[in-house]
């Protein structure tokens, strides 16, 4: 059983916000402009359209695993709650990315080897496991921005370096404080919506609206 | 000997000492426009442009606007103001790595022996987040650079050759260091022995097949956002 709340505040962050949640969000609050460059790049590169890809059984098996066959790819706004996670019987896709991240000189399941939905899966599954995490994003940041989504290594990167005591640097990783969302500690935040934008991700305070 | 003579002694052996450290470099950003490319670095990769950080003039390497095997816009006139004739040769290797941002200081000629240091802070970049000096940069487009990597924590030695990146050697140890704060780096370089400083420490050792001798600058890779000040080259006899 997937966990919802994971995925519903963490990984693919769908961008249709129910009206009624709408309703609920503090003045002045205002969600990310999906008519943005940011929006327009992200669906661009998650489209499986225009790209094909080599191992079509790993990627139906890690596109299975994270419950992505019923939805499309959601734009990825740059904000998880630290804590989210995601449960899944599927052990023996993860096992076989342990095995994966464990070989030297192995295929890591880029875009051109399990598509943008396949890698999406990857990001998703990965965050059940610290050690994994670590290289997933070693392996994402090698490949470069073809091959792996610039926002997904963002939030991923930031999830890391929380886990090892370091501050985050894209503001992604959220903790509840006095019963309220906000940003876990942020390295040189002056910079954090320029980062934000080079990884193709809206600015911080908008993306916050939508899981306030 | 009386004191007065030995005082008058050290008087005239005083130039002499002063010999072997000449006159330092400092690539002066004063007059430079903000926004606009630096006129003091010529960019031959990537997007160069001068920023302005508390008040003070600063070279920016902006990655936002890289895109993998783009040389500057500059480059054919960049390259033939500092290697004339020889341009060509230097274009068609410098496309080869236009994966790494790269600009060539303008007031400096020429690099054989002595320190180069520059201050730097990172900024951003998804997929790197680098700042290195360059030197021995030859003609043809090779060269060596000593860079930290702030996604590796490390400083490193690479060597570019016929447009083929090879790692050299790791500093001894890992050093975080903070999104938005200043640091140096510095080379030494006597002969073929190579030493490299992170803040002031020595973390990079290294013997080269051969002596230093070429141009200098600043080095980035791919989106790396980094800021750059203080470029300083000290030459010296050896």
């Amino acid at each position: 059983m997937i966990g919802r709340s994971f995925l519903v505040a963490a990984a693919c962050l769908t961008l249709v916000v129910p009206a009624a949640g709408a309703q609920r969000r503090a003045p002045h609050c205002t969600p990310p402009d999906t008519t943005g460059e940011w929006y327009r790049k992200q669906r661009e590169w998650l489209s499986d359209v225009k790209h094909d890809w080599s191992d079509e059984a790993l990627r139906n098996s890690l596109v299975s695993a994270a419950d992505l066959m019923a939805t499309p790819l959601a734009a990825q706004t740059g904000v998880q709650r630290e804590d989210s996670t995601i449960a899944t019987t599927d052990t023996a896709v993860l096992g076989r990315l342990r095995t994966l991240a464990a070989t030297r000189g192995s295929t890591w399941p880029t875009r051109s080897v399990v598509g943008a939905a396949g890698v999406r899966a990857v990001w998703i599954l990965v965050q059940r496991d610290t050690a994994l995490q670590r290289t997933a994003l070693h392996r994402m940041m090698e490949s470069g921005p073809d091959e792996a989504l610039a926002a997904d290594v963002a939030v991923l990167e930031d999830r890391v370096r929380l886990q090892s005591g370091r501050k985050q640097v894209y503001g992604s990783q959220l903790r509840t404080v006095n019963g309220r969302l906000v940003p876990a500690p942020i390295e040189d935040s002056a910079h954090v919506d320029m980062r934000r934008d080079a990884a193709g991700l809206p600015p911080l305070r908008s993306a916050l609206c939508v899981l306030r | 000997m009386s004191l007065l003579r030995l005082f008058g002694l050290c008087l005239l052996m005083a130039p002499l000492a002063g010999a072997a450290a000449q006159t330092s470099i400092r690539v002066d950003l004063s007059r430079e426009k903000v926004n606009a490319e630096p006129t003091r670095f010529l960019p031959m990769v990537g997007s160069w442009v001068v920023a302005s950080e508390g008040g003070k003039k600063v070279v920016l390497v902006d990655g936002r606007a890289w895109k993998k095997g783009q040389p500057a816009g500059g480059l054919a006139d960049n390259a033939r103001a500092i290697y004339g004739a020889r341009h060509e040769e230097f274009i068609d290797n410098v496309k080869a790595f236009a994966y790494f941002p790269i600009a060539v200081a303008k007031d400096v000629d020429h690099f054989e022996n002595g320190e180069i240091s520059v201050r730097f802070q990172m900024i951003g970049g998804t997929l790197d987040r680098c700042a290195g000096i360059m030197f021995n940069l030859k003609p043809n487009g090779d060269y060596l650079t000593v860079r930290f990597n702030g996604t590796e924590d490390n400083l490193v030695l690479w060597t570019f050759n016929n447009g083929k990146r090879s790692f050299v050697k790791r500093g001894a140890e890992n050093v975080p260091l903070e999104l938005g704060s200043w640091h140096e780096i510095k080379i030494a370089v006597h002969g073929t022995q190579l030493d490299g400083y992170l803040d002031g420490k020595h973390l990079l050792d290294y013997t080269l097949k051969e002596p230093v001798t070429g141009k200098v600058g600043l080095w980035s890779k791919t989106d790396s956002m980094s800021e750059f000040a203080d470029f300083t080259v000290t030459p010296s006899a050896q």
